[in-house]
């Protein structure tokens, strides 16, 4: 049997602006949106990274038995590291989400993870999006109660909060010399929350960007 | 009037006209011109009518506070003439006339005011037989502005702002405030609703060039320092919780976040109190500065003033230097405490009346100010032997002030009333929260502008957490508010609130009904419910009531500020929206097969599927046909998906649903039901065992998030080792229903799917496509059928795959609607559309679920005492009778018997399968025994005969989910 197709939680709302199509991890992704401009990375862009695997775990013994598969786990709630090219979000206390770079394989050691009375395997179905460029502040301005200029990339600063009304994992991380911000929610949310974001984004000059640009800019 | 020669801080741009129309008629403003300042420049004088007695009204506050000269835009409404700049190719017309400002056809009913005492509104409503006269008459006469219901939805971005101190009022004060604050290390937002900075140091001068220096040198540090930031035009319009505040300016609302805030907010100077104190011309002392010192509009040629403090005498140097003739300063007190400013009043030869009022303004031909009539006042008693008349145009009201504390009082803040200033001021202040300036009781420059540097310093201090050295604050003996400065009339007409048009004897009247506590007084005289919600008018009020009860200011208390304590746009509070939405992964596929979403809870689902050229009961009646004879697929994704693992995962769910978990086998799964600690049903679902110590079950769409949320804190409370994780998004899930089931999944899955391996109710683990996949076997729309759960980015992968297995044997999607008619069909019911915020199992016969035997489980107390009394309703089903035809019931009519009331219908459809109407109703016991008649009320009273009936109404033996059925 072949391996069955993954189908991201924008593919809906993607399918009628995509210019160009990339598979990725199992998924398809836009590589480029019609009428994307590369001048949205100059104001504010959004892209989809939703084809990256992701698994979580969580309970009181979720660090020991991500630290048993020598994953590094973030000492202090709210934050991130990486592991190998893993990221790897220490969410509240005691729960951890684990992305894949492309290609990595820390999220599969991760979902086989034998059963533990104090361990709890989270599956995941995030939309999962980058907010890149100088006005990122100011969408988050107009669509989160956090203050995003307080949230460090160089702390490893995450936050849980809610976007639009959606509940969302934040984390800022560093590209380049530049900080860009990380965008975790239920899948079942995506849509939503992609096309409120890009239209907060185009009034502010930005819009949606495809993994081609995101690879260019380096995120 | 006209133009005054260039002035230092002007707001008007001289080189720029603006043309502008006003009631039909062409006028030239300047640049920077507020409506008012550029018709006032023009000897335009009534600018509005008023709200009851359309009595002509002229320029009172010049601070957005004139309420009278509210003005249509196009579809623009209730732009506010004092303040709103004037731009080129505006065609106004003030509100609330009939015919226009100057021959408003209403205004008759000035006279009238005999006739329309305080109450009159509710009074009028006693009456049944005239209600309906009376509401048609209010609603064509009253209404500030015409609405244009084409006016396009203005999408105003709402926006977060952050900083360590906010300070509210860009006055002398407030500006001092900010800059100690900043100068401490704070992040300081700081907001005035005015176009400049500055506040009342830049226009309540007297003369005083050197503090029109010092509050310039001020707001130009404000301006250039790097940690602050300055925000005009910008009302913060309330105060809430963990220091938000919500800033309106003139294109969006802001919610501002800080860790301190400083309550610079000032004063608003209050009218004085007399007969016609309401002609155009007669306006507060500081309305005439703001003309003076903001739009170089001379306010009048000859002027009185009615002084009753220090600034009175300011207001008259201010217009002496404006070139207004001042007739006469009439000062309420006896015996004025000295200043400065008196002393240069009397130096340039103006007529000082210690101990005077102004017993009654007299109109001209035009309604507006013509003359005064002075006379001494003895505690608001006016002597009129002696008065004397006063030929003006203008009257400056300067006789006190009253705290802008609406957001101190909105913070929490305990005030107390102090009598030498006979103001309100803050006594107990929330933490984090502090107060300077006139709000404060702080009225000299000086004073304030250290008041300010003390607040700044000491909110910086709290926001940093840093101790920092405390600022000394001069004392001061002034006195800048008079006590009563109200004086009485036999004609009356002398009004306390200019929104409404209260007048003294209406407060005499309403006291004298009983309405002597200050929120039934505020309610029943509608004292400051009118567009500027008293800001002028409340404070006067008080001491009216407090005069008329013998009760002193602080016994009679303040009133309720609600925020926003100053109206917003309605496209400011609404905004861009934001109101989140769940979609399937399957939307998509929906929508490509012609899905008609309708909405549940927070997700858009498939009501049904459309088919060109059918109805859409038809194309219903066609997905429930394909459910009952062939194959069909539901998204059924929606559905709460909750896993709890662990060695106490049986306990855990013991304790949270009224079965005895703990007794399932492995393998199986069992339909379940919860309830909250009264014993109410609160959700339902299927709970399927994976593992011993793996648990995964359902819950209702719009119970999910209810369901997790409770469950974890009550495991937060019990600590039973075993964790919850909610799935309702990462897993999908379809219902695969209908006679061909097995047909067309068998081919795609690793599973057994025999009777004897995977029997009704069972729940199997395997692979369906190369998809994980948890699969149950229930029925709740009657039929064989599976419930698939797989992991949600396969789940479109997945419905392709079945739809496409399923082309020979005629598959096709069912919706929400054919759903709920094929689960009634076999009587189950849905929890919130069969059940209420009151109903208990045994109302809707689950006995059977509940095992009150189990040592404990949420509600289990309760159900014992439910159990234990007789029953007040049941639910029961019941059908119409065979080929009936007439209006049906629909859900929620109401069940008659004996002329009451007797129950409601839940659920009603018609049935392809049984050929009638049948449905489920909550009936009282006596009623639902089967074979019972009962009648149903039709919305326009017409009644219904319907049968009690036992259920399921089709295949009520469960054949269909037997191998030989």
């Amino acid at each position: 049997m072949n391996t069955p197709a993954r189908v991201s939680p924008l593919m809906d709302i993607h399918a009628a602006r995509a210019a160009s199509w990339v598979e990725l991890e199992d998924m398809r992704s836009v590589a480029a949106f019609a009428g994307e401009s590369a001048a949205h990375l100059q104001t504010v862009a959004i892209g989809d990274l939703s084809h990256h695997r992701r698994f979580g775990v969580k309970g009181p013994g979720a660090a020991n038995a991500l630290a048993s598969l020598g994953i590094t786990t973030p000492a202090r709630a709210n934050a991130w590291v990486t592991s190998g090219d893993a990221l790897i979000l220490r969410l509240g206390l005691t729960e951890y989400l684990v992305e894949d770079a492309s290609g990595d394989a820390t999220v599969r050691s991760v979902s086989g993870l034998p059963t533990a009375p104090d361990v709890y395997p989270v599956p995941r179905f995030d939309a999962a999006l980058v907010l890149a460029g100088p006005q990122a502040i100011e969408l988050f301005r107009q669509t989160c109660a956090v203050d995003m200029t307080t949230v460090s990339a160089e702390r490893g600063d995450l936050v849980l909060t809610s976007m639009v009304g959606v509940g969302v994992t934040v984390a800022a991380v560093p590209s380049g010399s530049n900080t860009v911000y990380r965008v975790w929610c239920d899948g079942t949310y995506g849509a939503y929350l992609w096309e409120t974001l890009c239209e907060v984004a185009q009034d502010l000059g930005g819009g949606p960007v495809g993994t081609e640009a995101l690879l260019r800019a380096g995120c | 009037m006209s133009r005054l020669p260039q002035l230092p801080d002007e707001w008007i741009d001289r080189t720029k006209l603006v043309r502008f129309r006003f009631e039909g008629r062409d006028y030239t403003g300047l640049a920077g011109d507020a409506v008012s300042s550029a018709l006032w420049a023009a000897g335009v004088r009534t600018l509005g009518r008023s709200f009851k007695y359309h009595r002509p009204r002229g320029i009172l506050s010049m601070a957005n506070h004139d309420v009278n000269v509210l003005l249509q835009d196009g579809q623009r409404l209730n732009v506010r003439g004092d303040v709103v700049p004037v731009r080129e190719g505006m065609d106004l017309s003030a509100v609330n006339t009939w015919g226009g400002v100057t021959a408003d056809r209403v205004r008759f009913l000035d006279r009238l005011a005999p006739f329309l005492p305080v109450g009159f509104y509710y009074k009028a409503f006693y009456s049944k037989r005239w209600f309906p006269l009376w509401e048609r008459m209010f609603r064509a006469i009253t209404g500030l502005g015409r609405i244009d219901l084409g006016t396009p939805h203005l999408r105003t971005p709402k926006r977060y702002e952050f900083c360590d101190v906010a300070v509210i009022g860009a006055g002398p004060s407030g500006l001092s405030a900010a800059l100690a604050a900043a100068e401490a290390g704070a992040r300081v937002v700081i907001v005035d609703e005015n176009a400049k900075a500055g506040g009342s140091g830049l226009y309540q001068l007297g003369g005083h060039v050197a503090q029109r220096d010092a509050a310039l040198q001020l707001r130009e540090r404000v301006a250039a320092h790097p940690q602050i930031r300055l925000f005009t035009g910008t009302l913060a319009a309330a105060w809430y919780a963990d220091q938000w505040i919500p800033l309106v300016d003139g294109e969006r609302m802001t919610k501002l976040r800080a860790r301190a805030t400083v309550m610079a907010s000032g004063a608003f100077e209050q009218p004085a109190v007399f007969r016609n104190n309401d002609l155009p011309g007669v306006m507060l002392g500081s309305a005439m500065q703001r003309l003076i010192h903001r739009y170089a509009v001379q306010p009048a040629r000859r002027a009185v003033v009615l002084a009753a403090n220090a600034d009175a005498y300011r207001v008259a140097l201010d217009l002496l230097d404006a070139g207004v003739q001042v007739m006469a300063v009439a000062d309420l007190r006896d015996q004025p405490m000295a200043c400065d400013a008196m002393d240069a009043v009397r130096a340039r030869g103006v007529e000082c009346l210690a101990g005077y009022a102004i017993y009654e303004a007299h109109a001209g031909e035009r309604g507006e100010l013509a003359a005064v009539t002075l006379c001494r006042v003895r505690d608001g008693i006016a002597e009129t032997t002696g008065s004397r008349r006063v030929d003006c145009d203008g009257v400056a009201m300067s006789t006190g002030w009253a705290p802008a504390a609406n957001l101190l009082y909105q913070a929490g803040t305990k005030m107390r009333f102090d009598e030498r200033l006979q103001q309100f001021v803050p006594d107990v202040l929330p933490e984090g929260v502090f107060a300077c300036g006139r709000v404060n009781g702080v009225f000299g420059f000086e004073a304030r502008l250290a008041d300010g540097a003390r607040a700044g310093t000491a909110a910086a201090g709290f926001a940093l957490s840093r101790e920092l050295p405390a600022v000394a604050v001069p004392s001061e003996n002034c006195q800048p508010t008079h006590p009563w400065p109200v004086v009485a009339h036999p004609s009356a007409k002398n009004f306390v609130d200019f929104d409404e048009d209260l007048q003294v004897k209406d407060f005499e009247n309403a006291v004298q009904e009983g309405y002597d506590n200050i929120e039934l007084l505020k309610r029943f005289t509608t004292v400051g419910m009118g567009p500027s919600q008293g800001k002028h008018s409340n404070m006067t009020a008080l001491r009216l009531l407090a005069r008329l009860t013998g009760k002193s200011p602080q016994q009679v208390g303040t009133t309720t500020a609600r925020p926003f304590f100053h109206p917003v746009p309605m496209s400011h509070l609404a905004g861009r929206g934001f109101h989140p939405q769940r979609r399937s992964p399957l939307h998509g596929r929906h929508a490509a097969l012609g899905a008609v979403f309708m909405p549940a809870g927070a997700w858009e689902r498939p009501e049904y599927y459309a088919v060109p050229g059918k109805s859409r009961i038809d194309c219903i009646h066609d997905e429930v046909r394909r459910v009952r004879t062939k194959v069909a697929m539901i998204d059924v994704g929606t559905l709460g998906k909750i896993e709890v693992r662990g060695p106490q995962a049986a306990e855990f769910l013991n304790r949270v649903y009224t079965a005895r978990i703990d007794l399932l086998k492995l393998g199986g799964t069992r339909y379940a039901i919860m309830c909250d600690e009264s014993g109410v049903l609160t959700d339902e679902g299927v709970i399927a065992r994976l593992a011993d110590d793996v648990y995964y079950f359902t819950t209702t769409t719009s119970g999910a998030a209810n369901v997790y949320r409770e469950m974890s804190r009550l495991n937060s409370e019990w600590r039973l080792q075993c964790g919850i994780v909610n799935l309702t998004g990462a897993y999908s899930s379809v219902n695969l229903a209908g006679p061909d089931c097995r047909k067309v999944l068998g081919p795609h899955t690793d599973i057994d799917l025999s009777a004897a391996a995977f029997p009704y109710l069972a729940v199997r683990q395997g692979q369906i496509a190369g998809i994980p996949a948890r699969v149950m076997r229930v029925g709740f729309v009657g039929e064989w059928g599976y419930e698939i759960h797989i992991p949600a980015e396969y789940s479109p992968t997945l419905w392709d795959t079945l739809m496409k297995a399923g082309e020979p044997f005629g598959i096709g999607p069912f919706g929400v609607e054919a759903q709920r008619l094929l689960r009634l069909e076999k009587g189950h019911l849905i929890v919130s559309q069969d059940t209420d915020g009151l109903t208990h199992p045994f109302e809707v016969g689950m006995d059977w679920a509940v095992k009150l035997d189990k040592p404990f489980f949420v509600g289990q107390r309760s159900l014992q005492i439910l159990k234990a009394m007789p029953l007040k309703r049941k639910l029961a089903g019941f059908r119409l009778a065979e080929g009936y035809t007439g209006p049906v019931p629909q859900e929620c009519h109401l069940i008659i018997a004996d002329g009451e009331i007797a129950g409601r219908v839940t659920s009603i459809y018609w049935s392809p399968n049984v050929g009638r109407h049948i449905g489920l109703a909550f009936l009282p016991p006596d009623l639902a025994a089967p074979g019972t008649s009962f009648e149903i009320r039709l919305t326009d009273g017409a009644m219904v005969r319907a049968e009690v009936c036992t259920t399921p109404f089709f295949d009520p033996e469960d054949l269909r989910q037997k191998e030989l059925a």
